[in-house]
């Protein structure tokens, strides 16, 4: 089955972003298909590449990270709702000249276009809040 | 693509204090701009973004009565609220503002069957 997981928990705050994980993590080793995870409000936090848990706690930004490179996974994050929230890549750092930048690598800013392209291409879409 | 997709909003959050509202109004225009068939759900607190006369310049938030009121211009027609909800704030369906359809739960339980995604906010 083909799933695309919509996460909109920021790590630390809330359970719904490591369970995002664990549940992504369990599909693709039962041999699922994931599309893509799209990051949408405080979710764009799990694309920091500035954040540092304390020792014991799992640091979500880099599972993804690795996750996506084991599986060559689409991690997308909405664009809009991360400038919002200080989530910023090189391009648009330039582009409103800001000082620095903190994408995580493995993740890609996009819109809202990409949401709606993986419910038609999913078979499930599974939210996370 | 196959389309177009049947993808419900669920919405549970009132208007302002958190950004759900405007979140779902975002994807609710994405969605319908690329063609596909948006429908929205109030439930809980969520119903309170369809009453009428939002002040939203005091907050400097955008007014999402204003918003939801838009979208029916992108094809957006299908609103629904839970009838509970509504009851339990003394609320009635001539009290919102935008067309909406009142949902008992069972409703509900049928509507969300008949989706294909549903996403919430």
């Amino acid at each position: 089955m083909r799933f695309s997981l919509v996460v909109q928990a920021p790590p630390a705050s809330r359970q719904g972003s490591h369970s995002a994980y664990r549940f992504a993590q369990t599909l693709l080793t039962d041999g699922h298909e994931l599309y893509r995870v799209f990051f949408y409000g405080d979710g764009i936090h799990n694309a920091s590449r500035l954040y540092c848990p304390p020792k014991g706690e799992p640091n979500l930004p880099k599972l993804w990270q690795t996750l996506a490179q084991t599986y060559q996974l689409d991690l997308v994050v909405c664009i809009a709702a991360a400038m919002r929230r200080g989530l910023v890549d090189s391009n648009e750092a330039k582009r409103h000249h800001l000082d620095a930048d903190n994408l995580l690598s493995g993740f890609q800013v996009s819109g809202l276009g990409q949401l709606i392209d993986a419910t038609a291409h999913s078979d499930r879409v599974v939210s996370f809040d | 693509m196959k389309s177009p997709v049947k993808i419900l909003l669920i919405n549970r959050h009132p208007p302002y204090g958190h950004a759900a509202a405007r979140d779902s109004i975002d994807v609710a225009l994405t969605g319908a701009t690329l063609n596909q068939d948006v429908q929205l759900l109030f439930m809980g607190d969520g119903v309170y973004q369809l009453l009428p006369q939002h002040n939203a310049s005091l907050l400097e938030q955008k007014n999402i009565g204003d918003l939801l009121s838009m979208l029916n211009m992108y094809g957006i027609t299908q609103v629904y609220a839970q009838k509970k909800a509504l009851e339990e704030r003394s609320l009635s369906g001539e009290d919102l503002t935008i067309a909406t359809q009142t949902l008992s739960d069972s409703d509900i339980q049928t509507l969300i069957a008949q989706q294909d995604c549903t996403l919430n906010f």
